[in-house]
């Protein structure tokens, strides 16, 4: 970005030389050198990977598989990311506790889902017990972003921005211990109804799929669609756009801002909700650091997305799914990097950093925002 | 909803939650050392609840601009209300638990045992408990409300000395031994059955500490103001301070023996940590959470300089490089290597500020991890493994692997980091950090080049940082990536935060309490993080500034008050005025 919105007052020439001298070129100079080194690896780690010998390479349905899991991934991601995108909205913060309300919700469920397993009721009704087991999730992190939004960011809500932001850290840590210290340290196995189990497949417009990919994907899709037509055609949706709009100017309209800030969180945990259900089905396991993870991931897609935006945050999501699935495999492999999925967090911030660097609204984003 | 409830009552559902909350996390259940007499951590720590809402209740509060004070008549029954309605919180929990049965409970919450059930209902079955536990919070409620409406003079030193005999309880592991060196006899003050305080010790402490206290306050305005000090008798103080200081640094190590000593060996290298970190965070105003990073770069180069192991699946092998330099001749490699490291870091996230800045930096903290750990790196690092067999770090004789040595080679270290800290804040570079955190645009308006002055503080804290990491590896003589988790980024911001953003003293009692009581009160180790993010969020709430500030940065942080409300503003001067004791309770929850 930058050179075009550099907009500086014509410089006298002694400054204009200092600032062509030390400033501008240092930048550019960095961003430029970055840019042909990130390129270059890309190219070329791909091209290997892609000329490997036939007895090392990747057949087409491994990447096919690579695709379909990154696609669920995703839509986990998606889900997270726009709870980070709904309070960055609203806020301009950070809400860095996010991923522990998704941990949260995905532990509360795990105690229904365990007891309905051990008295059969996941197997036998697996669509109502599902059905509890999501509301169940939902509602606790509800209430846990609720929670967190009155009682660690309301007070800071007029502070300077590091304020809330190392608030969130320290919600987020107190959050995880919370869990450490009430259910126990060890990671516990989530029960996946055998409808949904591992091996059973469908097979959806020629692409054969696990069934439990296919559930993520289609509550991550109505859940986004459910969001957008929310925040598009509701009255809470409109002072929701509102606050984000002016919150100032929102409160003289007569909004409650209090309250449509303590919607937004709630949003955001409903949402965190359902994602740590397709969480524990997916992965099979939760434990108390389960959030953590995800967590940045989808604050990444978030921004990968352009952060503020709900079409956004579903975008960067799939995106940010896919390059994590594909990424490594792809971009590593033709190195000889041994186990390139080690490497898969690397990818995760390096795309954070590039797009932060060099397209900071994100992709669906206005390009330029305040965050730079 | 909630608003309409009144006051009192909602002070005391807050502390029934709270206290709730403490029992189901364990906190209560599971500290078992006893303070004083029979009374545990747990017990201590359940009590305090009721106590600071009922003090919360009775202090004085500014009402429409005029500052009400409680009469002790009128704040013993609202602190008593509050009790009331906090025992009733405890009493439905302790009856919902009986009820659904304890080990049902316990397949979720796991802190919920018989002894816990125990302690709360004070060994009764049924309703005898239950109203035993009211009783026990009405009171503790009631002497909440009485210390909030004592007046300041008496309230002050009853809180500080029941401050330190808490603490005193909770250091006989390090007082003890510490007197027994002295040649001081101890049986009196703790008892020899619970090692916690005896009743006679507690209250002999109590006394001394309140009757001290409540004299100084009174006098020493008046001895102040009676003895006219020179700048030549001003020096004089300061010298015979600096030396007892000095002397007591020394005398330390000894006197606390080999153990406490390797805790205050870690203790420094936070203070290390924090100290680099201060520079970022506290003078550029750059919020840094991978500074992990610099840790890590400081502890692997330090390994791989002096020709540590890599530890393999068929024993140690030496790394792919390796110099065999000696520690000392290491060092400067280290911090170059650091603060190189620290441009690299800097340079792409220039134009990111706040947190946005934040969150990369995490990535790069991880992205270091990840990396030192990777098998792609192993020949160098050793992988997931790590290295071993890392030499000390040898002057002579001395080799440092002895605690108590290696407290004298941290101490220098911090010195010269103390130092070099010091000398920046005031400095040309300290102010155009300064200039740089409070308005980056109007710095970079009055010819502060901002890119120089970011890079500059990436490489000054990296720097400075490494030194920690490079101590480290000598310390533990080993290396592996579960010791350079965020948490280490997270725990350094939280010795920064605690004791005030840009404040150098700070630094220090912030590494004092994060990592010296969790290391001396070692049962309290599993709820150390649960703590930090307490105290993160309690201070950025109650005391943004933090427990010693810096003048410059909190009022920084003041004037962004006054602007949005000077009335509000004066109110937080108020609570701070009148509430030393705050910040005692803020740990707790």
């Amino acid at each position: 970005m930058a050179e075009g919105t550099d907009l500086q007052p014509a410089p006298s020439p002694a400054t204009a030389r200092l600032g062509r001298l030390q400033r501008l070129p240092l930048r550019r100079l960095i961003q430029i050198v970055l840019a042909i080194l990130i390129i270059g690896f890309v190219v070329l780690g791909t091209y290997k990977t892609l000329n490997l010998p036939p007895d090392e390479r990747y057949d087409p349905s491994t990447w096919k598989a690579f695709v379909i899991s990154g696609v669920a991934q995703g839509g986990i991601y998606a889900l997270i990311a726009l709870g980070y995108t709904l309070v960055y909205g609203v806020l301009r913060m950070i809400n860095f506790a996010h991923g522990e309300v998704f941990m949260m919700g995905c532990f509360a469920s795990f105690f229904f889902a365990d007891a309905y397993a051990s008295s059969g009721l996941l197997n036998r009704h697996p669509f109502y017990a599902l059905a509890i087991i999501f509301a169940i999730a939902m509602l606790t992190s509800c209430l846990i972003a609720m929670l967190l939004e009155r009682v660690a960011y309301r007070p800071l809500r007029n502070s300077p921005r590091l304020v809330p932001l190392i608030t969130a850290i320290g919600a987020s840590l107190f959050l995880q211990n919370t869990a450490f210290g009430l259910f126990g340290p060890q990671t516990q196995a989530y029960p996946v109804p055998d409808v949904l189990g591992g091996d059973r497949t469908w097979t959806i417009l020629g692409i054969t799929m696990q069934r439990i990919q296919v559930v993520v994907i289609v509550t991550a899709v109505v859940a986004v669609i459910g969001l957008t037509l929310f925040i598009s055609r509701t009255r809470t949706g409109r002072s929701i756009r509102a606050v984000a709009e002016d919150r100032e100017i929102a409160s003289l309209m007569g909004i409650d801002v209090d309250r449509t800030i303590m919607i937004t969180f709630a949003l955001g945990g409903l949402l965190a909700g359902v994602a740590g259900v397709q969480f524990g089905l997916t992965f099979g396991q939760v434990s108390p650091y389960i959030g953590f993870t995800p967590g940045i991931a989808a604050f990444t897609a978030s921004v990968l997305g352009g952060i503020g935006s709900i079409g956004g945050a579903a975008l960067g999501g799939l995106l940010l799914g896919l390059l994590q699935a594909v990424g490594p495999p792809l971009l590593f492999t033709g190195f000889n990097i041994p186990a390139p999925f080690q490497l898969q967090d690397v990818i995760t911030f390096s795309v954070l950093v590039l797009v932060l660097i060099f397209r900071p609204g994100g992709i669906l984003g206005s390009g330029e925002a305040e965050k730079v | 909803m909630f608003r309409r409830i009144p006051r009192v009552v909602r002070a005391g559902l807050v502390a029934g939650i709270v206290s709730v909350y403490l029992c189901l996390v364990g906190v209560v259940g599971s500290l078992v050392t006893d303070v004083v007499g029979r009374i545990t951590v747990g017990r201590v720590l359940l009590s305090i609840p009721a106590i600071l809402a009922g003090f919360l209740v009775a202090r004085p509060r500014v009402v429409s601009g005029e500052v009400r004070r409680s009469s002790v008549r009128a704040g013993v029954p609202a602190g008593a209300i509050v009790g009331l309605t906090t025992g009733a919180l405890l009493a439905v929990f302790v009856g919902i638990v009986n009820l659904l049965g304890v080990d049902t409970v316990r397949n979720v919450f796991i802190a919920v045992k018989p002894g816990l059930m125990s302690l709360l209902t004070f060994g009764h079955a049924g309703v005898v408990g239950s109203v035993l536990r009211i009783a026990a919070e009405v009171a503790l409620g009631a002497v909440g409300g009485v210390i909030g409406a004592m007046q300041d003079r008496i309230r002050v030193p009853t809180v500080i000395a029941a401050t330190v005999v808490i603490s005193l309880g909770l250091l006989r592991r390090i007082v003890h031994p510490a007197l027994a060196q002295l040649g001081l006899r101890d049986d009196w003050l703790f008892s020899v059955v619970t090692l916690g305080l005896t009743w006679f010790g507690a209250a002999a402490v109590f006394v001394v500490t309140f009757v001290t206290t409540f004299a100084w306050r009174a006098n020493s305005a008046a001895i102040r103001a009676r003895t006219h000090r020179t700048p030549a008798t001003e020096r004089g103080v300061r010298v015979v301070v600096l030396a007892a200081i000095g002397a007591g640094l020394i005398a330390l190590p000894f006197l606390v023996g080999s153990i406490f000593s390797q805790i205050l060996g870690t203790v420094g290298i936070y203070i290390l940590l924090g100290l680099g970190l201060n520079i970022v965070v506290g003078y550029a105003g750059l919020l840094d959470l991978g500074y992990v990073a610099f840790f890590a770069v400081g502890a692997y180069t330090t390994a791989v300089l002096t020709g540590g192991s890599r530890v393999t699946t068929t024993g140690y092998a030496p790394p792919s490089f390796s110099l065999h330099l000696s520690f000392f001749i290491a060092i400067p490699i280290v911090v170059v290597v650091a603060a190189l490291v620290g441009l690299v870091i800097g340079a792409p996230v220039l134009r990111l500020r706040g947190d946005y800045l934040a969150i990369v930096t995490l990535g790069f903290g991880e992205i270091a991890r990840v990396l030192f750990s990777s098998d792609w790196l192993k020949g160098a690092f050793g992988g997931t493994q790590g290295m071993t067999a890392i030499p000390a770090a040898p002057i002579g004789n001395l080799d440092f692997r002895n605690t108590q040595h290696f407290y004298f080679l941290v101490l220098a270290f911090c010195l010269i980091a103390v130092y070099i800290s010091w000398r920046l804040a005031d400095s040309r570079v300290g102010r155009a950090w300064n200039a740089m955190r409070e308005d980056e645009q109007v710095a970079e308006a009055v010819g502060v080049s901002t890119v120089r002055y970011k890079l500059l503080a990436f490489a000054m804290g990296g720097a400075i940082g490494s030194l920690g990491g490079a101590l480290f590896a000598v310390q533990v003589g080993a290396l592996n990536n579960a010791s350079f988790m965020l948490l280490v980024s997270i725990t350094a911001l939280a010795v920064v935060i605690l004791g005030g953003m840009g404040s150098i003293p700070g630094v220090v009692v912030g590494a004092l309490v994060l990592i010296g009581i969790p290391g001396v009160f070692s049962e309290f180790e599993q709820y150390r993080l649960l703590l930090y993010g307490a105290v993160l969020m309690a201070i950025m709430i109650l005391r943004p500034q933090g427990l010693i500030p810096n003048v410059r940065r909190s009022q920084e942080l003041e004037e962004e008050d006054v602007a949005q409300d000077k009335w509000a503003g004066a109110v937080t001067a108020d609570e701070h005025a009148t509430s030393p004791a705050l910040p005692l309770g803020e740990g707790t929850g």
